[in-house]
């Protein structure tokens, strides 16, 4: 590893996280327009500000090449006390470098698409503010060098997320939403502050890069036991943060945000960011096989759950929302079956076209005048030209049609699950077919067929604002694939480069892992196969849904436990919820009113009492009280004598 | 000299804006907030005045009693500056609030000025007698406080915080007293270096011990002795309010530092377990108090008690990062707690209803008001980059170093909090717009603004750079812990 | 006749005649009282005489401070620093309470106001049992008539005879008790009693005559069960006796207990130390409890003076070494009551009522805040003071009694005196709420009379008085 520019320290870092920031604070304390205009231009020229200064980073320092080491920018020490050394310094490694490049890029596309969505707003300045601030967030998350660092930006994105999913306020159930995908998180971040504890404790350093070489040394003398909880919790606060089993919840409701919010937040940037730290700290799991066939096993049930209940979902969003968590289950496969470079370039090909499908469905909604009902759509194609062209390549880059971005990454995965063993091979590919059917039954069912209702007949084609970054993505869709294909297919590795020259010369090999090399022959055989299930089964779908004429979706009783989620939520509400709501109750009432302040009322009144009790002796004539003093002196008397005996 | 003048001032302009009863409230208003401008320049000389290794020093003495072995001394170090600057910072920005209020007259104000020459003085106080003095001077213009500017049954709650404070603070001056006969001294510091040995808890020291931990158990308030708490918050004015949740509880956490650990450190060794229990217990339950309140007050008084339980926490587990976290958690929780109770009572002040079912919807009322209350909410219940963060990460840490399942529980009271906060907010701030708030317009004054900004600005410039304030604690969290494995006295 | 002069009784030297100083001038300032009463003076002239002899015989006795101790009559009676002490206070709380007597009281108050002062400095310095007992009635029998004087209002006459009857009980059980001690120690002089009761085996005669000596006294200072009469009494006197009555009349009580009991050696029994702590004990619970079921203010304030006088009782066992304690409790306790007693004839003089013996609680919410502010204000001091809430003087009693109790190792004394405490705490706080908490009501009800500044200079000297003693205790470092 050449030691060209490991270590120096640069400024520019700090800008990419100050200029989302300004704009922030432009929009919500100082300008605060009501024109959406001028709340838009602010906010997308601070995302283009920080897109810029990313690009001028990784230009200067580099991305692709093999010699890159760290560049550390030394910001200010947040605090430093006792074992726990939090300096706020800002790092970046090819790593990073790409996921900058995807936040602020894909962030400043869908900051320029809002300027248009958002049109019958009355405070915009807010939701701008709010957007930018996000952006921050994520940026000290994606570059902070120390984790209570990205800690902050986990919680600041959670908090961006509660704010935008409640927007529109008025509604209590936007406001319910955001708060469920608020606790949810939280929940998932008490594994993260556990991970911190242990690791503060046994480790005691939390900066990443001594962390990698810490373990990374064959003599980390920390007991397997600790290390497997540390990264037990961490892949906990992923799963609440990347919406995996049994935190995936909060992501369905997240859709009652605005859906350029849906498209950045829960599509592009916050929902991979468990992945990211993942593939960050992934010498850490390459010690745990354990760790890693717990992920294997999770993300592939996610995968599969969310899967099926997207396949009779009516509203647009729904489905691309669980399409999304049957994504991000298929990332944490690929991190199970030992290929970080796989998820990571999943990351990164999924981030383009789910965001790039999300604002497609944003622009039909916005045709449509907000009605996400996919049976009341149909025949959009001919009304919306533009979009209908987009959202197709969006739904070819997912179902993984041939050189498209999904094609390549999803056949990575497959190419790595079949290294690891054909059992997990064979569910992912399940997997990827039932994500053709239903991407391409909501496809045909919003483009093709006649208009079922009267928004769909009067749709009209969003403005330039909404197009162009439709576009653009749909161009990224296509044509970001090729930065890592496999080795039948000219055989370009940038992106293993990248990310196995960020973890700071440790090796990413897992431990006890045979490193299985596949064939020429049985790769093309994968491709081969992949492909065929895939496009069969979406033209299967197509057929199936060209000309469907009723609002009526499907019913039956699989139908029905898919469309209402195989009432999970109903399951965490009678289990959880009630549960602890009711002992919240009561154990405050009982505790409180009824034992202490009981015994103190308690005392309070036998005290009153008393003293009326003694009024009574107190008769108040001279006689009783005579009587009093005489018997106080005979009995004085008798003890003298009786002490005396 | 500017320590004395530090607690004296106060009590002079106490007094001084007793006796102008006759003069119109706003001339009074505006005198009481100069009289806080000349307290703050005392206060600046001390803060820059202020040496990091400064512990115990007395820097002004009066010999009162002499065959007591008493004598008035007060003194700066590192564990009661921070306080003592919050007190003025909370005071000068109600002094603020107050004004254009005319229920907040002369009398109003006097007592508050007594009342902070009362917290003040037992904070810089390094006698027992002192202390003991002062710890009881509070108890009377707070009394009044609560008694004559509460809402509905405000004597009751004045009764019971009364009650319970003298209660506690009546086994303190048994302790102090066994003290002052037993060791004929009662300076901090000389009782501090006659290493006062230690035979089990049914011993001298233990008894002792006990008494003056069972005083600050009820002050800040621990688990089982924390009803009046919620009722003293509900019935209490804004400004008794903030001052009570920012300054008054915590003279309970200072108190355990200053005369507990650091005269007592074996018998704390073996009380810190049960302490923890409490603690994690009080997190847990304030909490689940905290989420089935009706009354918006009420809840944010639970929520306090959630968080002085992890103050406890914090003074209990003997590490490091624990005490500089409990230490810093006096500030941040006074400020976060300080802002959502003055918030509220600006809005009080027009609604005039505590009920949460009355409200809904602030945001569309007032957007600025209704983003410095979430400001405030998202500080209390600890989101990183806001003071709360820290103190309660570094509590936390530094009980898991000590006890690891006490501190697994009580990390839900991370989860607990936001979920209590976050479903008040949802019922306050969000949501169509309430009854209440149908009915009163929400319009802010000028001089209501002065007071909320700084407390936001204050928790920021904390949550990003709490350095400033470990570096002031530093030397005396060390010696402190460094007494627990001294061994003394044993 | 001569013979009679030599006999030693009379040596009378220089020395001797400066510690008689001040009780010389009592005994001027009683003869001119009764003169100017012969010539119906008014009101003004009785103040102003006993102004003067009071203010005499306490400038002398600070004149003869520090002089050492000198024994007159034989050995009967020892003036020495603790007797000038409590002379300074016991005239001082005279001095105070005739400030706010009311003109039409009868001429003679003052006379008996001084003679009962005379009885009550005197007493605390007797060094034999017969001198105690003449002492004790010469300040006893002006106090019944004292209690007396309202004969025809507010049941003046029933408490003067209630006062008489149970007055007359204790004096007989004290001549009883006196004659069991002197018939087992054969003399009545503390000195030889001692060396009986500490040195020989002490009989069941001496120790009966001391207990039935402990429940006559115990009568005087109003200990339970024997303190009925405190709360009827209280009531009926004019306002400012009854302060000097209360405060005064347990001063000097106490502090002749104290001397006699240390000097008779009784503290050393320990059942007779027992003995007083439990009617201190019982004083204090049944003295709490009982005031706070009280709606009339004087009665209210007289338990809470029985209560008090349980906490002194608690404290005597552990014997001279408790002395300044309790007499700068007993004083503070004293003056604070004065305060109140002036602040409540302060509150009828404004709000018109008839006499302050009537005065309720609930009633005091009619009083204007606005125009009564400053007696409000020393009232409530004087409360918080009684209450023992520091930086008020009563703290500070407190606090020296209770560290006496702990130094002499009586625990469980010093834990009853923090339960009464904790239990005053309650009535006193429910005084407050009428004066600042309650709303207050419409109608207040206003008339200044204009002598309302006597009762309020007494207040406030006696709020001055009590910082003074204070500070001069704070300034001695070991007294007597």
């Amino acid at each position: 590893m050449d030691e060209a520019f490991t270590g120096a320290s640069t400024t520019l870092l700090r800008w990419i996280i100050l200029f989302p920031l300004l704009g922030a604070i432009l929009n919500g304390l100082v300008i605060r327009s009501k024109s959406l205009k001028v709340s838009g231009i602010v906010a997308t020229m601070a995302s283009l500000g920080a897109f810029v200064v990313s690009l001028l980073v990784v230009s200067r320092y580099g991305l692709l090449s093999e010699d890159i080491g760290y560049i550390t920018d030394q910001w200010f020490v947040w605090f430093n006390v006792g074992r726990i050394n939090v300096p706020f310094w800002l790092e970046y490694t090819p790593l990073t470098g790409l996921m900058l490049l995807v936040v602020t890029g894909i962030g400043a596309l869908i900051h320029v698409f809002a300027m248009g969505y958002m049109e019958e707003e009355e405070a915009p300045f807010r939701f701008f503010s709010y957007l930018n601030l996000f952006l921050s967030a994520m940026l000290v998350l994606v570059l902070s060098s120390n984790l209570v660092g990205v800690f902050m930006g986990w919680e600041g994105v959670g908090l961006c997320s509660y704010l935008l999913i409640g927007y529109w306020y008025k509604k209590d159930e936007n406001t319910a939403a955001g708060m469920k995908a608020f606790v949810t998180n939280r929940i998932g971040d008490l594994g993260f502050f556990v991970a911190l504890f242990m690791l503060a404790l046994y480790a005691n350093t939390l900066q990443i890069r001594e962390l990698l070489t810490f373990f990374a040394g064959e003599s980390s003398q920390l007991s397997p036991g600790v290390v497997l909880c540390v990264l037990g919790a961490l892949f906990w606060a992923s799963t609440g943060k990347s919406a995996q089993f049994p935190l995936y919840v909060w992501l369905p409701d997240a859709m009652a945000g605005p859906t350029p919010v849906s498209a950045l937040i829960h599509a592009a940037t916050m929902v991979t960011s468990g992945i990211f730290v993942s593939v960050r700290l992934w010498p850490l799991f390459a010690t745990q096989p354990l760790v890693l066939d717990w992920m294997l096993w999770v993300g592939m049930g996610t995968a599969w759950l969310a899967a099926l209940i997207a396949l009779t979902q009516r509203d647009i969003k729904k489905v691309l929302a669980y399409s999304t968590v049957s994504q991000l289950g298929f990332m944490f496969v690929a991190l199970g079956v030992g290929s970080p470079v796989a998820a990571f370039f999943h990351v990164i090909t999924h981030a383009f076209f789910k965001a790039l499908l999300f604002l497609g469905a944003g622009s039909v909604i916005h045709g449509m005048h907000h009605d996400q009902d996919l049976f009341e759509m149909g025949g959009l194609r001919k009304k919306m030209p533009f979009t209908h062209a987009t959202f197709l390549i969006g739904t070819l880059a997912i179902i993984g049609f041939p050189l498209t971005a999904g094609f390549f990454s999803k056949d990575m995965i497959l190419a790595k699950a079949f290294e690891h063993g054909p059992l997990a091979w064979g569910l992912l590919l399940g997997a990827a077919v039932l994500t053709a059917f239903y991407m391409l039954r909501a496809y045909t069912l919003a483009f093709w067929g006649e208009p079922r209702s009267k928004h769909a007949s009067h749709a009209h084609e969003s403005s330039w604002l909404m197009t162009v970054p439709l576009m653009a993505l749909a161009l990224g869709a296509l044509l970001i694939g090729f930065i890592e294909t496999p080795v039948v297919l000219l055989d370009i590795h940038a992106l293993e480069a990248a990310v196995k020259a960020s973890w700071y010369g440790s090796s990413g090999e897992v431990i006890g892992h045979h490193a299985g090399h596949l064939s020429h022959a049985t790769e093309w055989i994968l491709m081969l196969v992949t492909s065929v299930c895939s496009l069969s089964v979406a033209y299967f779908s197509y057929k199936k849904f060209r000309d469907h004429k009723t609002k009526e979706s499907a019913t039956g009783l699989l139908a029905d436990l898919s469309q209402n989620k195989f009432y999970v939520d109903e399951i965490y509400e009678t289990l959880l919820l009630k549960p602890l709501s009711f002992v919240a109750a009561w154990s405050w009432k009982i505790i409180d009113t009824y034992l202490i302040n009981g015994t103190l009322h308690f005392v309070r009144n036998t005290l009153g009492f008393s003293g009326q009790f003694l009024s009574f002796a107190h008769t108040g004539n001279v006689q009783t009280y005579a009587w009093y003093m005489a018997a106080a002196s005979a009995v004085s008397l008798l003890i003298s004598w009786w002490v005396l005996k | 000299m500017t320590t004395l003048m530090l607690m004296l001032w106060p009590l002079l302009s106490g007094l001084f804006l007793f006796c102008l009863i006759k003069v119109p409230t706003r001339t009074v208003q505006w005198v009481n907030i100069a009289l806080h401008l000349v307290w703050g320049v005392f206060m600046w000389q001390s803060w820059a005045g202020f040496a990091p290794d400064q512990l115990g020093t007395v820097s002004w003495s009066w010999e009162w009693f002499p065959s007591l072995g008493s004598s008035l001394a007060l003194g700066v170090d590192g564990l009661n500056l921070p306080l003592i600057v919050l007190n003025f910072i909370l005071s000068l920005l109600l002094a603020f609030y107050s004004l254009g209020k005319e229920k907040l007259g002369a009398s109003y104000l006097a007592l508050f000025s007594i009342l902070n020459a009362g917290s003040v003085g037992s904070l810089l106080a390094l006698d027992a007698l002192a202390f003991y003095v002062f710890w009881e001077f509070m108890l009377i213009p707070m009394y009044f406080l609560i008694g004559k500017w509460g809402s509905k049954n405000r004597v009751y709650a004045a009764l019971k915080f009364f009650a319970f404070t003298m209660a506690g603070s009546l086994l303190m001056l048994l302790a102090i007293i066994a003290l002052g006969t037993e060791y004929n001294t009662l300076s901090w510091n000389a009782l501090r270096d006659a290493q006062i040995p230690y035979n089990g808890l049914g011993g001298f020291q233990g008894l002792v011990f006990l008494g003056f931990l069972v005083a600050f158990a009820v002050k800040i308030p621990v688990w089982p002795l924390h009803t009046w708490l919620p009722d003293a918050h509900t019935e209490a004015p804004t400004g008794a309010s903030v001052i009570l949740a920012g300054v008054l509880l915590k003279l309970g956490v200072y108190g355990i530092a200053r005369w507990c650990l650091a005269l007592f450190p074996m018998a704390s060794q073996d009380v810190a377990i049960p302490m923890m229990v409490l603690g994690a217990i009080g997190v847990v339950v304030g909490s689940f108090a905290a989420w089935k309140q009706t009354d918006i007050k009420r809840m944010i008084a639970y929520s306090s008690v959630a968080h002085l339980a992890f103050m406890v926490l914090g003074l209990f587990a003997f590490q490091e990062e624990a005490l500089q976290g409990a230490m810093f958690q006096n500030l941040a929780h006074g400020l976060s707690t300080g802002a959502l109770f003055l918030i509220f009572g600006i809005i009080y002040d027009r609604t005039h209803t505590r009920e949460i079912s009355q409200y809904g919807g602030l945001a569309s009322r007032n957007g600025l008001l209704a983003s410095a209350f979430v400001f405030s909410a998202m500080a209390s219940i600890g989101l990183p980059g806001l003071p709360g963060f820290v103190g309660e990460f570094l509590i936390l840490s530094g009980t898991f170093f000590s006890n690891k399942t006490i501190a697994l529980v009580s990390l839900s009271g991370v989860l607990l909090g936001s979920i209590y906060m976050l479903s008040m907010l949802r019922k306050v701030v969000f949501g169509p717009v309430g009854p209440t708030l149908e009915a009163h317009e929400i319009r802010l004054q000028w001089n209501e603004w002065v007071a909320i900004v700084p407390l936001l600005v204050l928790m920021l410039v904390l949550g990003l750079q709490p350095q400033f304030i470990f570096e002031k604690s530093k030397f005396a969290v060390e010696w402190i812990l460094a007494l627990m494995t001294s061994g003394w006295g044993v | 006749m001569n013979q009679f002069f030599e006999s030693g009784l009379f040596q009378v030297s220089a020395a001797h005649w400066a510690a008689l100083a001040p009780y010389l001038a009592l005994c001027v300032g009683i003869a001119l009282t009764t003169v100017a009463a012969g010539f119906k003076a008014s009101a003004h002239i009785h103040k102003i005489l006993l102004a003067v002899s009071l203010g005499a015989a306490a400038a002398l006795a600070c004149w003869g401070m520090g002089s050492g101790d000198i024994s007159f009559f034989g050995t009967s009676l020892a003036l020495g620093d603790t007797m000038r002490w409590t002379l300074l206070a016991v005239t001082s709380l005279a001095l105070l309470s005739s400030l706010f007597v009311d003109e039409e009281e009868h001429g003679e108050w003052s006379t008996l106001l001084l003679i009962s002062t005379l009885g009550l400095v005197l007493l605390p310095g007797a060094r034999d049992w017969v001198a105690f007992f003449v002492y004790l009635e010469t300040l006893a029998i002006p106090g019944y008539v004292i209690a007396g004087l309202r004969l025809r209002r507010d049941g003046g006459f029933e408490a003067a005879l209630k006062y008489l009857l149970m007055g007359a009980f204790a004096s007989s059980l004290l001549l009883m008790g006196m004659a069991l001690v002197y018939g087992s120690a054969g003399s009545l002089d503390y000195a030889t009693i001692q060396e009986v009761a500490v040195r020989g085996l002490p009989s069941t005669l001496l120790i009966g005559g001391a207990f039935l000596i402990a429940v006559s006294l115990a009568f005087k200072v109003a200990l339970v069960p024997v303190h009925m009469w405190a709360a009827d009494i209280y009531q009926a006197a004019p306002t400012g006796l009854a302060a000097f009555l209360a405060g005064a009349g347990k001063v000097a009580v106490f502090m002749a207990m104290l001397a006699a009991f240390v000097g008779c050696g009784f503290l050393q029994v320990e059942t007779f130390a027992k003995l007083f702590t439990f009617l201190g004990a019982a004083s204090v619970i049944v003295g709490n409890l009982m005031a706070l079921t009280q709606k009339n203010l004087r009665r209210m304030l007289a338990y809470s003076s029985v209560a008090s006088a349980g906490y002194v009782a608690l404290t005597l066992p552990v014997g001279a070494a408790a002395t300044m304690a309790i007499l700068l409790y007993l004083v503070t306790y004293a003056l604070g009551l004065l305060v109140c007693f002036a602040c409540l004839e302060a509150l009828v003089r404004i709000t018109g009522k008839s006499s302050s013996s009537t005065l309720e609680i609930s009633d005091l919410k009619q009083v204007d805040s606005k125009k009564a502010g400053l007696v409000i204000a020393l009232f409530s001091l004087g409360i918080f003071s009684m209450a023992g809430i520091p930086p008020l003087p009563g703290f500070l009693g407190k606090y020296l009694m209770i560290s006496a109790l702990w130094s002499s190792g009586q625990l469980l004394a010093a834990g009853w005196i923090v339960v009464g405490s904790m239990l005053g705490l309650a009535y006193y706080l429910k005084i407050m709420v009428p004066l600042y908490l309650d709303a207050p009501s419409a109608n207040k009800m206003v008339s200044l009379r204009p002598s309302v500044r006597g009762p309020l200079a007494g207040a406030f000297l006696g709020l001055v008085l009590m910082f003074a003693w204070v500070w001069a205790y704070s300034q001695m470092v070991a007294v007597g």
